[in-house]
C-alpha cells in the first residue's frame, strides 16, 4: 500500500498532441480515487503514465516517497485491469493467476496459496481449469481482477473495467470492486467515462477536461459544489442546466434577475450566500439542477416561498418514478461541454426538470407544447463568473 | 433440366482439367511401378497410366545404385534446421518490427521488404564467392545459413503480430515479464497459426532447392534429395523407372508434412491474410 502523486504531469505524444498539462493530484494510502471525463481527455493517459506504459513528458510520478518516472512496471509494484481484461487466451485461469507470480518467482507452495486465496475472494474456485475463451463475461472481469490483486500490489490501476459488460452485469461487478477494494484496502486509481461508476466507487473523483484537472472532490460535493460550468454539466444525469444569467439593478439596495421577459426580484440582493448587487453589469451564469425545479400546480408550499417561472413544455421523458421534462422559458442555456473553447458553443434553448413521481405524463394538462409553472428556490441556484468558475470557490 | 446439364458439363470440364493438373504425378507414381523398359515406350499412349505388371524392382534400383538414405538424412537434416532456426530469428525480427521502437526501424524494414523481391539465382555469385572466402564449400553450413533469414518469413510475422491485441503485452509487462519474456510466453503461442505456416512454406520451397546446392557441394557425403535425382542422368543406362521411384520417394515427405498439418496450413494462410 502506498500513496501516489501525480506532480505537475504533462504529456505530449510524439505526434505533437498534448494529452495532459500540469495535472497534480494526491492519492492517500488506501484510497479509491475515479478520473472520470469524457473520451479522449486524457484520463487513460494518466493511468499509464503511473502504470509505467507511458512516460510522462513533464512532472513526476511518486509512488510512496520515491519518484518513478524512470522504473519499469514492475519495479513499481502497480497492477493493471484493462478494458478488454487482456487475459492470456492460452492460458487456464490458474495459469493467468500465476504469471505475475512467477514473474515475482515466488516458490510452487507460496504461489498455490496466493492464487487460493485470490479465488476464494472473487468466487473463481469452480473456473480455476477453464481458459478465458470459456468464461462470460462477468467470469472474465472477476479473472483480471484476480490476476492484478493476486500478487497484492501497492497501487491497483483500472481502466474502464465495465465498459465491456451489460448494464445489469455492469452494477453487479460495480459492488464486487467496491466491496473488495474495502476488503484489501489497495490504494485504487479507477478510469471511467460513466458518471454513476464515478459517483458510486469512489472516495473522490477528479474530474478531466482536455488534459486539465477540473475539480477533485468527494462525490457529494462534486455534485452540490461543482468547481466550473465544466463539471456542473458533466456530474449528474442529466447534469445542470446553465445559462447566462442578467441581473437588472432596482434600486440602492435591490436587483432582480431578467428570466425572459420577467423580473425576478431578490431579497437583499442574495442568491445562495452570494451578495449579487457586487456583480450587476458584469456576465454571470446560473446552474441549477434538473431537480431543483418543482411543478408550481402541484407543490404550493414551494411556490410560496421561491421563484415562479413560466414554461413550455418541449418533450418529456417518463421513467417511471419520475419525468425529465425538457422546457423552453426565456433563458438561453449554455452548453456545458464546449463551455470556455473556441468552439461555437450551440445554444441549447431546451433546460430540463426533474419532476417527481406526482407527474402524470398521461395527464391531458402535461404534454408537449402545454404551459407550465415551475418553482424553484434561490437557494439552489449555483453561480459561475464569466470565465465559469463557480463564485463561491472563487471568492475563497 | 437445363440447369442440370449446364452443371453437368460445367462439373465435366473442370474434372478434366484436374485430370490434366495431376496427370504428370500419376504418371510418376505408376512409371515408378512399371518395369523399366515400359516406361518410354508408353510414356506417349493412355497405356501410361495402366500398366500390365506391377513390381518394386525401380525403388529397389534406387537404393542399390544410389546412397538414398544418405540423400534423404542430408535434405532432412539441412530443412529442419533451416526452418528450426528461421523460426526463431524471423519470428523475433518480425516482432521487433511490429512492436518495438528503435532508431531506423521503418528504414530497415523497408529494405527487408525489397529483399523479398530479390531472387537467390541473382545473387547466387556473389554469394558463392562469399562462401568459397568462409571456407564454407562442400558443409551444411553452407546449404543452411544463407537461407535462415528471409524477407517474405519476417513479413508474415510482422503482419501476424500487428494483429495480436497489444493489450496482451502491456498486461504481460505490468505483471512484470520483460521483453524475451513477454515474447516467448505470451507471443509464440498465440502465435501458431503463423509459425506453421511459415515453417511449411519454408520446408516446400526448401526441399526442392537445386541451384544453390549444385554451385556449393560436389560430393554425395552433403547433397540433398534434388541433386540425388540428378544423379542419374549422369549415370548410364539411363533408367526412367528409377527416376521416376525416386521422384515419389522425394515427394513422399512434403505430402505427408501436408497432410499432418494441413489443418494448421489452412488456418494459417487465412489468419495471416485476415490480419495482414
Amino acid at each position: 500500500m502506498s500513496k501516489v502523486s501525480f506532480r505537475n504531469i504533462g504529456k505530449i505524444f510524439d505526434d505533437g498532441t498534448r494529452a495532459v498539462s500540469a495535472f497534480n493530484l494526491d492519492i492517500d494510502d488506501g484510497e479509491f480515487v475515479v478520473l472520470v471525463g469524457p473520451s479522449g481527455c486524457g484520463k487513460s493517459t494518466l493511468l499509464r503514465i503511473l502504470a509505467g506504459l507511458e512516460t510522462a513528458t513533464e512532472g513526476g510520478i511518486h509512488i510512496g516517497d520515491k519518484l518513478v518516472n524512470e522504473q519499469t512496471p514492475q519495479q513499481r509494484n502497480v497492477a493493471m485491469v484493462f478494458q478488454n481484461y487482456a487475459l492470456y487466451p492460452h492460458m487456464t485461469v490458474r495459469r493467468n493467476l500465476e504469471f505475475p507470480l512467477r514473474m515475482m518467482k515466488l516458490s510452487g507452495a507460496d504461489m498455490q496459496k496466493q492464487i487460493e486465496r485470490t479465488a476464494r475472494l472473487l468466487g473463481l474456485e469452480e473456473l480455476l481449469e477453464r481458459k478465458p475463451g470459456q468464461l462470460s463475461g462477468g467470469q472474465r472481469q472477476r479473472v483480471a481482477m484476480g490476476r492484478a490483486i493476486v500478487r497484492e500490489p501497492s497501487v491497483f490501476l483500472m481502466d474502464e473495467p465495465l465498459s465491456n459488460l451489460d448494464a445489469k452485469l455492469r452494477v453487479q461487478i460495480r459492488t464486487v470492486i467496491a466491496s473488495l477494494q474495502r476488503r484489501i484496502k489497495t490504494t485504487t486509481l479507477y478510469v471511467t467515462h460513466d458518471q454513476v461508476e464515478a459517483m458510486t466507487l469512489g472516495d473522490r473523483v477528479a474530474v478531466i477536461s482536455r488534459g486539465h484537472l477540473q475539480q477533485v472532490a468527494e462525490p457529494q460535493t462534486l455534485y452540490r459544489q461543482p468547481a466550473n460550468i465544466f463539471v456542473a454539466g458533466f456530474i449528474g444525469n442529466p447534469g445542470m442546466n446553465v445559462f447566462e444569467m442578467e441581473l437588472q439593478a432596482l434600486d440602492e439596495n435591490n436587483c432582480a434577475i431578467l428570466w425572459g421577459e420577467q423580473l425576478i426580484p431578490l431579497r437583499n440582493g442574495l442568491v445562495a450566500g452570494i451578495d449579487l448587487r457586487d456583480h450587476i453589469g458584469k456576465r454571470l451564469y446560473a446552474g441549477l439542477r434538473p431537480e431543483a425545479f418543482c411543478n408550481v400546480a402541484t407543490l404550493r408550499e414551494a411556490a410560496a416561498s421561491g421563484i415562479r417561472i413560466p414554461a413550455e413544455i418541449e418533450s418529456i421523458e417518463a421513467l417511471g418514478h419520475e419525468s425529465l421534462v425538457y422546457f423552453r422559458s426565456g433563458a438561453v442555456a449554455v452548453d456545458t461541454d464546449s463551455f470556455g473553447t473556441s468552439r461555437d458553443q450551440p445554444a441549447r434553448p431546451c433546460m430540463v426538470a426533474r419532476l417527481g413521481g406526482a407527474i402524470n405524463p398521461g395527464a391531458p394538462n402535461l404534454r408537449a407544447g402545454t404551459k407550465i409553472d415551475l418553482g424553484l428556490s434561490p437557494e439552489q441556484i449555483s453561480l459561475f463568473d464569466e470565465n465559469g468558475i463557480a463564485l463561491k470557490t472563487h471568492m475563497k | 433440366m437445363r440447369q442440370r446439364l449446364i452443371n453437368a458439363s460445367i462439373h465435366t470440364g473442370l474434372l478434366l482439367l484436374a485430370l490434366g493438373f495431376i496427370a504428370p504425378i500419376l504418371l510418376m507414381v505408376i512409371g515408378s511401378l512399371k518395369p523399366d523398359a515400359q516406361v518410354l515406350v508408353e510414356a506417349g499412349s493412355l497405356k501410361a497410366f495402366f500398366p500390365d505388371t506391377i513390381s518394386l524392382q525401380n525403388y529397389r534400383d534406387v537404393f542399390a545404385r544410389v546412397d538414398f538414405g544418405r540423400y534423404l538424412f542430408n535434405s532432412l537434416l539441412i530443412n529442419i534446421c533451416i526452418v528450426a532456426v528461421g523460426l526463431a530469428v524471423n519470428s523475433l525480427a518480425g516482432y521487433a518490427f511490429a512492436r518495438m521502437q528503435w532508431r531506423g526501424r521503418d528504414r530497415i524494414f523497408a529494405l527487408v521488404l525489397m529483399v523479398m523481391i530479390v531472387p537467390i539465382e541473382a545473387i547466387a555469385v556473389p554469394l558463392f564467392y562469399q562462401v568459397t572466402l568462409f571456407g564454407w564449400r562442400d558443409t551444411y553450413i553452407v546449404q543452411i545459413v544463407p537461407f535462415i533469414a528471409n524477407a517474405f518469413s519476417i513479413y508474415l510475422f510482422y503482419t501476424f503480430f500487428l494483429g495480436l491485441p497489444r493489450k496482451l503485452e502491456e498486461a504481460a509487462r505490468i505483471d512484470g515479464a520483460g521483453a524475451l519474456r513477454t515474447f516467448v510466453a505470451i507471443i509464440v503461442p498465440n502465435a501458431k497459426p503463423v509459425f506453421a505456416t511459415v515453417a511449411i512454406l519454408t520446408f516446400l520451397t526448401q526441399w526442392g532447392a537445386f541451384l544453390w546446392p549444385l554451385m556449393v557441394t560436389s560430393g554425395e557425403a552433403v547433397r540433398p534429395l534434388p541433386l540425388g535425382i540428378a544423379a542419374f542422368y549422369t549415370m548410364p543406362p539411363l533408367q526412367w523407372g528409377d527416376i521416376f521411384a525416386f521422384g515419389v520417394m522425394m515427394v513422399a515427405p512434403i505430402l505427408i508434412l501436408f497432410f499432418l498439418f494441413q489443418r494448421w496450413f489452412v488456418r494459417g494462410v487465412a489468419s495471416t491474410g485476415v490480419k495482414g
